[in-house]
């Protein structure tokens, strides 16, 4: 009985992450109704699971989400559409009217929207350049040349902190439907999605900072290749540049 | 931050249909619903939309809240953390979840009533992870930023069963332990 207990209470940590594997999940389940040790443990998991989802540092999406999002709440398209067909031809001529000057006032919040756009990734540059600052500043940092057809640039690696930032000089822009994605390669050539990135206009360097969802030391090299907008579950596209850890 | 009577009111109006009070809570939950998103799936452009069906579902299903049972911002970033989950999954890496909507089982996942979640604890709770030694962390962040199971985990990461299961735990109690000093404090 305390040996069914010790190996249940072992699983509780993976229910409370909604990892447990789905075989072991009902013999836990009648197990925590009747035992009150393993449901306190399991709350106070719940509470954990729950303080990480929230734990993160707030990453506000770009301003422009929000108007598209309210332009998918319920209209009354419908509504405006059967009200017309008792209009008259002058309440026709107030509406154009009234259609041309929002239409301006649109066109007016569009650039305001496109400069707050602007502005977004302006500050994610800068915290990008930031985290490679930092990287800089660590004995531990690796810089290691980065080379492709026509290309420059350098990758400072950190495997103590598990930071890698990626440095390009004059990357081409690209079509509005396609992306750079960085790839990490591991030593059985398996390859793993570091991020998504574009070139921005104007600037000379492109910086990028990689995320691993695993440890940096388990990788040997790193690829960018050009891929549709979204970017892709593997490599699809050409490799622009490649680098050996 | 508002108090929290403030929130629930918008949240009361949000189920009436207010569009003003549900933009309200995006612009304060957002940043937040993203920060997850944009941690689970790495990508700018699918997390904004993980993002939006978030939201929309928080338009759609609001009257399933119940102050009752949990914090409103627990319930939302379970959803979120769900839909992402499923957008990891639809790219046709996992396998799907149940409808992440779905009170009955959004529920058992939630903290209690009593949880005395607020700004400082969550963010004790973040500095906890990253202070993980670097195995657990690596389960943790593989089970509940990339929703493996276990067994998923230790394919992943080619080691035992066993190890992984005691990884997690040993991690989860780190972590609970942390929490616990929270309240002693």
């Amino acid at each position: 009985m305390i040996n069914e207990h010790n190996q249940l209470q072992d699983n509780l940590a993976a229910y409370a992450l909604n990892a447990l594997d789905p075989d072991d999940i009902p013999a836990l389940e009648t197990h925590i109704k009747t035992c009150a040790s393993c449901q306190a443990t399991l709350t106070e998991y719940q509470r954990v699971s729950a303080g990480l989802l929230a734990g993160l540092p707030p990453r506000p999406p770009r301003p422009a989400l929000k108007r598209i999002l309210a332009a998918q709440l319920p209209g009354n398209a419908n509504n405006v559409r059967a009200r017309f067909t008792s209009w008259s031809l002058a309440q026709f001529a107030m509406a154009g009217a009234v259609v041309l000057l929002l239409g301006i006032n649109l066109f007016s919040l569009f650039q305001v929207r496109s400069l707050q756009d602007q502005q977004a990734e302006m500050t994610r540059q800068q915290e990008t350049e930031q985290t490679a600052l930092s990287i800089l500043a660590y004995a531990g940092t690796q810089s290691l040349p980065v080379s492709g057809e026509g290309l420059t640039g350098s990758l400072l690696l950190d495997r103590d902190r598990n930071a890698a930032v990626l440095f390009v000089w004059d990357l081409p822009l690209l079509t509005p439907n396609q992306t750079y994605q960085v790839w990490l390669i591991d030593p059985q050539g398996k390859r793993i999605s570091a991020g998504l990135f574009n070139a921005v206009t104007g600037r000379p360097i492109t910086i990028f900072e990689l995320s691993s969802p695993k440890p940096l030391s388990n990788f040997t090299s790193m690829g960018v290749t050009i891929e549709p907008r979204g970017g892709s579950p593997q490599p699809t596209g050409p490799r622009i540049l490649s680098v050996n850890f | 931050m508002e108090p929290l009577s403030n929130e629930l009111d918008l949240i009361q109006r949000v189920k009436e249909g207010d569009q003003q009070a549900f933009l309200a809570l995006y612009d304060r939950y957002a940043p937040r619903v993203h920060a997850l998103t944009l941690r689970i799936l790495n990508d700018t452009m699918l997390a904004e939309e993980v993002t939006q069906d978030t939201f929309l579902k928080l338009w759609n299903h609001a009257r399933l809240y119940l102050a009752e049972r949990g914090p409103f911002l627990s319930w939302l970033l379970t959803i979120a953390h769900r839909t992402a989950l499923d957008r990891l999954r639809a790219e046709g890496r996992r396998p799907l979840l149940s409808d992440s909507t779905d009170p009955d089982s959004l529920w058992p996942m939630l903290a209690d009533t009593n949880q005395n979640a607020d700004e400082v604890r969550w963010r004790s709770m973040y500095f906890a992870m990253q202070a993980l030694i670097p195995d657990q962390k690596t389960v943790i962040e593989l089970a509940y930023y990339q929703g493996l199971s276990q067994s998923e985990i230790a394919q992943e990461l080619g080691w035992p069963l066993g190890t992984v299961k005691t990884r997690m735990r040993a991690a989860l109690e780190s972590l609970r332990h942390e929490w616990k000093r929270d309240d002693d404090q």
